[in-house]
C-alpha cells in the first residue's frame, strides 16, 4: 500500500517536473503579474526549484512523514487544510451521486431483465443510451432550467442545504445510471439462463424469489467492482458539475493546481486519491468474499 | 423474506427522501414567510459574482478588487464609472511641485473598527502596500509621506504624472494598519467603506452587512450576500429564479433574456478590455509592412465584432469612451482586393496554383495560437480568419495552448490572440509600458517600434492630463499604423439586476459593482 502510494507520487512529482511552464511564473500568471526577473528569481528560490529533482522530491517526502504536506501558492494555504475545506464537500456530493445511482440503476436494471424483450425493456435501455450520451454540462444546465427557474424546487448555490445537492447528484448519477442499468440487465440475464435457475424454476419456486435471492446475489461480483471504481471517479472530483453548480469540490481545485503547476497540492491530491483507490479495492475484496462463499473456500484451502 | 425486505428498503428509502425534501420546503416557507416579515426592517440583497480570491488582502494580487467591488475597501481617490477621479477619503488634493503632491483628509471617516482616519492612518496604509505587495506592475517610486493632521504629503524620487492614478488602485485601499497583523485580517480586511465583511469563505460566497458609521450617507441595504458561480449560464438562471438579485459579466446571449424585461435592469457596454491578434516580429515576412497591411485588410473586424461578438470593432487600444482614444477612421479596413494587391506587390504570389501564395516555393501557412482560457470566441475568430485569409491566399491553422507565455518564449507562432486591460489607471501609459514598449514584460510578438518608444519616454515626463491625451492618441495612432497588433473589439461588461435595486452603476473600469448608492425599493 505505501509502495503504491509513494510510486503514484514519484510518477506524478516526475511528470510535472518535465512539463514544460516554469512554477514561479505560473504563479506570477496565475495572478495576471507580469513578474520581473528578480521577482521571479527569489520566488523559485523560496520554492525550491532550483533544488535538483531528486531533492525536491525528497524534501518533499520527508516533509510528508512529518505531516506536513507543503504549501499551496495558489490557494496561499497549508495543503492539508485547503484538503480538508474540498474533501467533505466531495464526499458529500459523491455520496449522493451514489445514492441515486444504486437506487436507479438497480430498479431500472432488474425491471429492464424481467420484462426482456418487451417494452418496458425497450423504453428502458433507449433511456440509458440517452443518458450515457448526453453530456454533463449541458445536463447540468438543462436540470437547472427546469428545476430552478422553472418550478423552483432547487436551488443552484447552497452547498450547505439539501435543495443545492440534488441536482448537482442527479447530473452526476444519470450518465452512470444509464452504464449501470444496462450492466445490471447483463448480468442478470446471464444469470438466468443458468442451470440453477432453470433447476430452480422446474422446483417451483417463485419467479421473485428466484431474481432477489438467487440470481441477484450472483450478479453482484462482477458488477460490485465497476462500482467500487466509479466510486473512486467520483470522490475524485468532477470539474464540469463543480463548475456549473459553484461546488467547491476537488475536481476545481486540482485543474488549477495542474494548470498552475502547484506541486504541492497536486501531490497532496495525488495522496488523497491513491489511498481511497486503495481503501476501495481492499473493500471490495472483503465484500465479494462475504457475498460469495466459493472465493472464501478455496482461500481456506490454500491455506 | 428477502422480498419483503427489499421492499421494505425501498419503502423507506422512499419515505426518507419525501420527508427531506418536505422538511425542507417547510423550512423553506419558514424562511420566506420571516423575510416578508421583516423585509421592513432588514434589507438583504444577493448577488452573484464570476471571480474570488482566495483572501482579500488589497496588497495581495488582485484581491483588492473584491474588496473594492462589493463596497469594502476606499482609496484616497478613486474612479467613477466614466473614469473620472473623485476624491474618497481624500477630500482634495493638489501637486505643488514636479514631485510632491499634498492630500487633504476627510475629517471624520471612521475605519470599520472604529479607529479614525487621519493622514497617518493613511500613510501607514500606503506604506504597508508599498512594502509587502507583490504587484510590480503598481510599485510606485515613493521618496518619503508626511503625516500632519488631516494633511498627507507625498514626494517621489522621479516625476511620476500617474501618481494618483496608482493610488486609486484597490492595491492602495486605505486599511487600519494597527490591527492588520492579526489573525484574520486578510478574510476580513479593516476598511472604510459602506460595507464590511462579516464571514469571507473562498470559492463559496462573502456576506457584507452595512456599515452603520459610514462617512458619507445613512446605506440603505442591510446585508449583502455574495454567491460564487462561475458559469455564465448559471449565473443568468440564477437571475432568472429569483435566487440573486444582481450578476455580472452575463454571456451576450444570456442579456437578451433580461433586455426589456420590466423584471430586471440591464446595464451593458464596452469596458476597458481590449482583444488584439499579436504578429510574431521575429519572423521574416511579419517584418514586411505591405504583409502586415495585408493581414490587416483581409481580416472583416466589424462582422466579426457583431456577430461573433456583439461587441464593438476596435479601432486602437482604447476604446472611445476614453479621453486618450483615437476616434479616427481606422487605418486598414476590410478589403481583400487591397490585400491581394498588396500581397502581389510584395512578391508573396501563388506560383504552383493551390491557391496559396509561397515564400521561397514554401506554401503561407500562418500559425494562429490562443490560449483555451480566452473560451471558444478566440478560437472562432481563427475559424473566420481561416477563412477570410483563404481568400488573399493565405493559409492558416489554429491551436489552443493551455498557457501562452511558453508559446510566446518559443516563438513557434505567427499570430497571437491576446487580450489586455488597456487602461486600468486612466492613462495610456500603462498598456504601451506593458505590452507594446520595446521589451516589456509582456510584448509577446517581441514588437519593437522606436516612435511608440519615444512616445513612452515623453509620458514619462508629461505631467499635464491633456498632454497626455494627446500622447495616448498618438501613440495609439503609430500602432494601429504599423499593423504590428492588429485590434479586434472592444469587450463588453454587463450587470443586471432585478428592477427593485436601484443606484447600481456600471463601471467602465469593472473595478467596481455595489457602492453606498444601492438601495432596494
Amino acid at each position: 500500500m505505501v509502495i503504491v502510494i509513494f510510486g503514484a507520487s514519484f510518477l506524478t512529482f516526475a511528470l510535472i517536473y518535465i512539463s514544460p511552464g516554469d512554477p514561479a511564473e505560473m504563479m506570477f500568471r496565475a495572478q495576471e503579474i507580469v513578474p520581473s526577473e528578480e521577482a521571479l528569481e527569489r520566488a523559485r528560490e523560496e520554492m525550491g526549484l532550483n533544488n535538483p529533482f531528486i531533492v525536491q522530491y525528497g524534501n518533499w517526502l520527508i516533509n510528508l512523514l512529518k505531516g506536513d504536506m507543503g504549501y499551496s501558492y495558489i490557494n496561499t494555504g497549508p495543503v492539508t487544510d485547503i484538503l480538508r475545506q474540498k474533501i467533505p464537500m466531495t464526499i458529500k456530493l459523491a455520496s449522493v451521486a451514489l445514492l441515486f445511482l444504486v437506487m436507479f440503476s438497480f430498479t431500472l436494471g432488474i425491471l429492464s431483465a424481467i420484462k426482456k424483450s418487451k417494452f418496458l425493456d425497450y423504453a428502458i435501455r433507449g433511456l440509458s443510451l440517452v443518458g450515457i450520451s448526453i453530456p454533463a454540462f449541458w445536463l447540468g444546465l438543462i436540470l437547472i432550467y427546469l428545476f430552478v427557474v422553472k418550478i423552483n424546487l432547487f436551488t443552484i448555490t447552497n452547498p450547505g442545504d439539501f435543495k443545492g445537492v440534488v441536482l448537482p447528484g442527479i447530473t452526476l448519477a444519470i450518465p452512470l445510471i444509464g452504464r449501470y442499468t444496462r450492466q445490471i440487465r447483463a448480468a442478470i440475464l446471464e444469470q438466468l439462463s443458468s442451470d440453477y435457475v432453470v433447476g430452480a424454476r422446474a422446483r417451483g419456486i417463485n419467479e421473485r424469489r428466484i431474481i432477489f435471492a438467487h440470481v441477484l446475489p450472483n450478479s453482484l461480483k462482477s458488477i460490485i467492482t465497476l462500482f467500487a471504481l466509479s466510486i473512486g471517479v467520483l470522490l475524485g472530483g468532477t470539474v464540469i458539475v463543480e463548475n456549473i453548480f459553484s461546488w467547491p469540490g476537488l475536481g476545481s481545485m486540482v485543474m488549477s493546481a495542474i494548470v498552475n503547476r502547484d506541486y504541492a497540492l497536486l501531490q497532496g491530491y495525488v495522496i488523497f486519491m491513491a489511498s481511497i483507490y486503495i481503501t476501495i479495492s481492499f473493500t471490495v475484496d472483503i465484500s465479494i468474499q462475504a457475498l460469495d462463499p466459493r472465493v472464501r473456500l478455496k482461500g481456506d484451502k490454500s491455506q | 423474506m428477502k422480498k419483503l425486505l427489499t421492499a421494505l428498503v425501498f419503502i423507506v428509502f422512499c419515505i426518507v427522501l419525501v420527508a427531506c425534501s418536505q422538511e425542507n420546503q417547510s423550512q423553506q416557507t419558514n424562511v420566506d414567510g420571516s423575510q416578508s416579515n421583516h423585509s421592513e426592517e432588514i434589507k438583504i440583497l444577493n448577488a452573484a459574482t464570476f471571480w474570488m480570491s482566495d483572501n482579500v488582502e488589497p496588497t495581495t494580487s488582485w484581491n483588492g478588487w473584491v474588496a473594492a467591488r462589493f463596497g469594502v475597501g476606499e482609496n484616497l481617490v478613486q474612479l467613477d464609472e466614466n473614469m473620472d477621479f473623485k476624491p474618497v477619503i481624500a477630500e482634495s488634493w493638489e501637486q505643488v511641485d514636479e514631485l510632491t503632491t499634498v492630500f487633504t483628509i476627510r475629517e471624520g471617516i471612521r475605519f470599520h473598527n472604529g479607529n479614525p482616519v487621519d493622514a497617518r492612518a493613511c500613510k501607514e496604509s500606503i506604506e504597508r502596500a508599498l512594502r509587502i505587495t507583490n504587484r510590480e506592475d503598481m510599485k510606485l517610486p515613493i521618496e518619503s509621506i508626511k503625516a500632519e493632521g488631516q494633511i498627507l504629503t507625498i514626494k517621489t524620487s522621479k516625476i511620476t504624472p500617474t501618481l494618483v492614478n496608482f493610488l486609486a488602485d484597490p492595491v492602495y485601499i486605505i486599511v487600519d494598519t494597527s490591527v492588520a497583523d492579526e489573525e484574520g485580517f486578510s478574510l476580513k480586511p479593516i476598511c472604510t467603506g459602506p460595507f464590511k465583511i462579516v464571514n469571507y469563505e473562498p470559492n463559496v460566497g462573502i456576506n457584507l452587512e452595512r456599515n452603520k458609521d459610514y462617512w458619507k450617507c445613512e446605506v440603505d441595504v442591510d446585508i449583502i450576500n455574495v454567491k460564487l458561480i462561475r458559469d455564465t449560464s448559471a449565473r443568468a438562471m440564477a437571475l432568472q429564479s429569483g435566487e440573486v438579485d444582481f450578476a455580472t459579466a452575463l454571456n451576450r446571449r444570456d442579456l437578451e433574456l433580461f433586455e426589456g424585461k420590466d423584471e430586471f435592469i440591464v446595464h451593458r457596454g464596452p469596458n476597458l478590455r481590449v482583444a488584439f491578434l499579436t504578429l510574431n516580429m521575429n519572423k521574416p515576412y511579419m517584418q514586411n509592412l505591405g504583409f502586415r497591411q495585408a493581414l490587416a485588410h483581409g481580416i472583416d473586424k466589424e462582422t466579426y465584432a457583431r456577430e461573433i461578438y456583439k461587441a464593438t470593432k476596435a479601432k486602437g487600444p482604447f476604446n472611445e469612451s476614453l479621453s486618450f482614444a483615437y476616434k479616427g477612421e481606422d487605418y486598414y479596413s476590410y478589403d481583400p482586393d487591397k490585400a491581394r494587391s498588396l500581397l502581389d506587390r510584395e512578391g508573396f504570389v501563388d506560383t504552383d496554383g493551390d491557391g496559396i501564395r509561397e515564400i521561397n516555393g514554401e506554401n503561407i501557412i500562418l500559425q494562429y495560437a490562443t490560449s483555451s482560457r480566452f473560451g471558444k470566441d478566440a478560437a472562432n475568430t481563427g475559424v473566420a480568419m481561416q477563412s477570410q485569409y483563404k481568400e488573399i491566399g493565405i493559409g492558416m491553422e489554429i491551436t489552443q495552448y493551455e498557457n501562452l507565455s511558453a508559446i510566446s518564449k518559443s516563438g513557434e507562432f505567427d499570430i497571437i490572440w491576446d487580450r489586455w486591460s488597456s487602461a486600468p489607471t486612466a492613462d495610456p501609459q500603462y498598456i504601451f509600458e506593458t505590452a507594446f514598449k520595446t521589451g516589456s514584460p509582456s510584448n509577446r510578438g517581441n514588437y519593437s517600434n522606436p516612435e511608440l518608444d519615444a512616445i513612452c519616454d515623453r509620458l514619462d515626463k508629461t505631467i499635464n492630463k491633456e498632454e497626455r491625451d494627446k500622447l495616448g492618441i498618438e501613440g495609439a495612432e503609430i500602432l494601429m499604423k504599423d499593423a504590428g497588433i492588429i485590434f479586434l473589439f472592444y469587450l463588453e461588461g454587463s450587470v443586471v439586476t432585478k428592477s427593485n435595486i436601484e443606484g447600481i452603476y456600471r463601471f467602465v473600469s469593472d473595478i467596481y459593482h455595489i457602492d453606498e448608492r444601492v438601495e432596494i425599493k
